[in-house]
């Protein structure tokens, strides 16, 4: 019997081993697989013609639509002009492709190039030094077109350390039949807003859409208003960087009231606290909303065939109006470019990746195919084609005619935390109806605090 | 019981079983509308024009057969490692004499106080030291560690519920002790192993945050994958998704029809005995 058990001991022992051998040999082996092609890319990494995989990260999982078509559109091009490079897509919805990219960044994944949130979150990724240093005279003059201060959300230090891609900015998108049919004014000031919100209102349709749940909305709306009061785009952003204080300052308070009013003549729709953005989308595209308060990044809604042609025919832009009595003119745009690209400092194949990343960012390139298939507003000069949406031509429009832009968004320009805890003293102002006042308690205790 | 009673008792019933079901037939009823028919106002909606493409996005470009393979491989193999682990481990803990059993049994119960989640960074950092992010075992092994603590739980209480008298006699007999645990205990133990199976299988099914991180590599990614792939940044393709939600459900409800009654059994029997 001790002979048996010692046996049996054995043979579970050496199963056990050969199992755990076999998995690690099945994920493992890939690996060094990887690394020893990758060991002799490096090295010849001049000369053209050798096979190179390039790791490409990006928060666009969806790659048959939208940004994600136009990312996909772009390498398709860039492996049919290099045969000899494969890039390898990793992608990831916004939430988890920011975990994973902190992940990537403490243990210095040797990405190649990835997607980036301009401001805050690019600014941990520079601090750890897990991105390049671009330098900005390489991408002046006609193959990149680049707006001129698009870089702002980019450049720490005077350095420049990524790309942005788009143009977003905060705009009104509105149903003109919805208006035209009830016979209420398109407003051009923001007491006309009101007042159409409750005109609708009346009639049983919703004024204005918005993404409750998401709470960015709020502080987007909130940093128009203060903007349409002052006429000063960086009062709020010196404010979350601590040089101005939220509390006792007689623009900050005159804006939470303005927001207030908009709360309690229910500008917004129905339980607009918990509607998401595919909600509150949904409610305006289906002409129950009248307006819907949202970014550039939406002109793709008038060529959507999936949209009801009814709306699609009827969608326009109207600028975020101007305060009575403000300093604020309806040009100063609530602009910013929050996403872009930065090429990564562990990259195993340097010289190859910022290829591909020049290329990507040439105006012909991201700039061109996101245009014309709407689905963003590039933060490149781009050419009208001619056959552009009526909607595009007006969001075109409200960019040209900009007078003065933001480049950040007052919420993106702080910390992680910062953003977290001003979101939430958003979220207890609107669901909660806390007091103008302990709105810019909160938010002057988020910026002290982050 | 007269039959007035018994009616109101059916109807009750047929109340309480259509409220848990309700989730289940709105996923499905939803997974045949397209994205815009998504926030009407009524709570189902007669699919007039069935989107059958939603499920064919999801069979092609949600990768669903691949990511599906993926996840049974996990999941199998890490509900058949914590299944050796915790009956050998409760054996040990409810049938052996040993120094520092209290302390060992407390370590390991303490287990199941740690949320998998919170280990996400330092396993990354660990497992990428020794190679295992982008392999297989990069997710059994956590997956397994987090679920030996309950099943563990579970087992111990089950187990001192059997009579020792069985053990004796077999040894009597002559065997073993791989033969009483695998032989003799495990089948006593059917109810509670079932529950383990059943626990760990809906633990591994869904996980997506340790998934995400730890793998990049298509080839190796698992079901709730399936889902992101049709998320864009602001709006998603709801329709898909939910087409993928549906065809990812089936495994989980046929293995809870199949043991259902196990799993009843096995929860109670370990709760009071333990």
């Amino acid at each position: 019997m001790a002979m048996n058990s010692k046996s049996t001991r054995n043979i579970l022992l050496v199963t056990a081993l050969a199992a755990v051998s076999v998995l690690s040999a099945c994920g493992g082996g890939n690996d060094k697989n990887n690394n020893a092609g990758s060991g002799t890319n490096g090295g010849t990494a001049g000369s053209a013609d050798k096979e190179v995989t390039l790791r490409l990260f990006s928060n666009l999982p969806d790659r048959k639509s939208g940004q994600g078509l136009a990312e996909q559109m772009v390498i398709d091009n860039y492996i049919k002009a290099n045969p000899n490079v494969k890039i390898d897509i990793e992608t990831l919805a916004e939430e988890p492709f920011k975990n994973k990219l902190k992940a990537y960044m403490a243990s210095n994944e040797a990405l190649d190039v990835t997607m980036v949130h301009g401001g805050a979150e690019l600014n941990t990724l520079v601090q750890a030094g897990y991105v390049k240093e671009l330098n900005p005279a390489e991408y002046e003059g006609d193959t990149y077109k680049f707006l001129p201060g698009v870089y702002k959300s980019f450049t720490f230090n005077d350095k420049l350390y990524g790309l942005p891609r788009n143009s977003d900015y905060e705009v009104i998108y509105y149903n003109k039949k919805l208006f035209d049919d009830n016979g209420i004014k398109i407003p051009s000031t923001y007491a006309e807003l009101l007042e159409a919100g409750k005109q609708f209102r009346a009639k049983g349709i919703e004024p204005m859409s918005m993404n409750g749940k998401d709470l960015w909305s709020f502080a987007a709306f909130f940093q128009d208003l203060v903007v349409r009061l002052t006429g000063d785009q960086n009062l709020m952003l010196d404010a979350v960087a601590k040089k101005k204080n939220f509390t006792g300052d007689e623009n900050f308070t005159k804006a939470a009231e303005l927001l207030a009013q908009a709360r309690d003549t229910k500008l917004f729709q129905e339980s607009f606290m918990t509607a998401d953005y595919g909600a509150s989308q949904n409610l305006f595209t289906q002409g129950r909303a009248a307006m819907w308060y949202m970014g550039s990044w939406e002109a793709g809604m008038a060529t959507n065939d999936k949209l009801p042609e009814d709306f699609r025919n009827n969608v326009n832009v109207l600028k975020f109006p101007v305060v009575e009595g403000g300093k604020g003119k309806d040009t100063d745009l609530l602009a910013w470019n929050g996403g872009g690209y930065s090429l990564v400092s562990s990259s195993k194949h340097p010289e190859e990746a910022k290829k591909f990343f020049d290329y990507m960012m040439s105006a012909d390139q991201w700039a061109k195919i996101v245009w014309d298939t709407g689905a963003a507003v590039p933060a490149q000069k781009y050419e009208l084609s001619g056959k552009e949406s009526e909607l595009q031509k007006q969001l075109t429009e409200v960019l040209t005619g900009a007078t003065s832009t933001a480049g950040s968004i007052a919420l993106d320009s702080g910390t992680p935390k910062f953003k977290d805890d001003a979101q939430n003293a958003f979220g207890k102002f609107f669901a909660g109806g806390s007091t103008p006042q302990q709105l810019l308690a909160d938010l002057q205790k988020a910026a002290e605090t982050q | 019981m007269t039959k007035s009673t018994k009616t109101i008792l059916w109807v009750f019933f047929l109340i309480v079983a259509l409220v848990q079901l309700f989730p289940l037939i709105w996923l499905v009823d939803f997974s045949f509308l397209s994205s815009n028919e998504f926030y009407s106002s009524s709570v189902l909606k007669w699919p007039s024009d069935p989107q059958w493409q939603n499920y064919i996005n999801a069979w092609v470009d949600g990768k669903f057969l691949r990511y599906f393979i993926n996840s049974a491989f996990v999941t199998s193999v890490t509900i058949l490692l914590t299944v050796i682990l915790s009956l050998t481990l409760g054996y040990a803990f409810t049938r052996m004499q040993w120094k520092l059993r209290p302390v060992f049994f407390t370590i390991i119960l303490l287990g199941i106080m740690i949320p998998i989640h919170a280990t996400l960074l330092p396993n990354f950092a660990i497992f990428k030291a020794l190679g295992l992010t982008n392999s297989y075992l990069g997710l059994i092994l956590p997956y397994t560690a987090v679920s030996v603590p309950l099943g563990t739980f579970i087992l111990t209480g089950f187990m001192r519920s059997i009579p020792k008298a069985m053990e004796e006699s077999a040894v009597v007999d002559g065997a073993n002790i791989y033969r009483i645990v695998f032989q003799i205990i495990a089948p006593l133990t059917a109810p509670a192993l079932v529950t383990v199976i059943v626990t760990t299988f809906l633990n591994c099914w869904n996980e997506f945050i340790m998934a995400s991180t730890f793998l990049s590599k298509d080839a190796l990614k698992t079901l709730p994958f399936s889902v992101m792939n049709f998320a864009g940044q602001y709006s998603s393709d709801y329709g898909s998704q939910f087409a993928v939600m549906v065809l990812t459900s089936i495994p989980a409800i046929v293995i809870y029809a199949i043991f259902n009654e196990q799993i009843t059994k096995g929860v109670t029997a370990g709760a009071v005995k333990g």
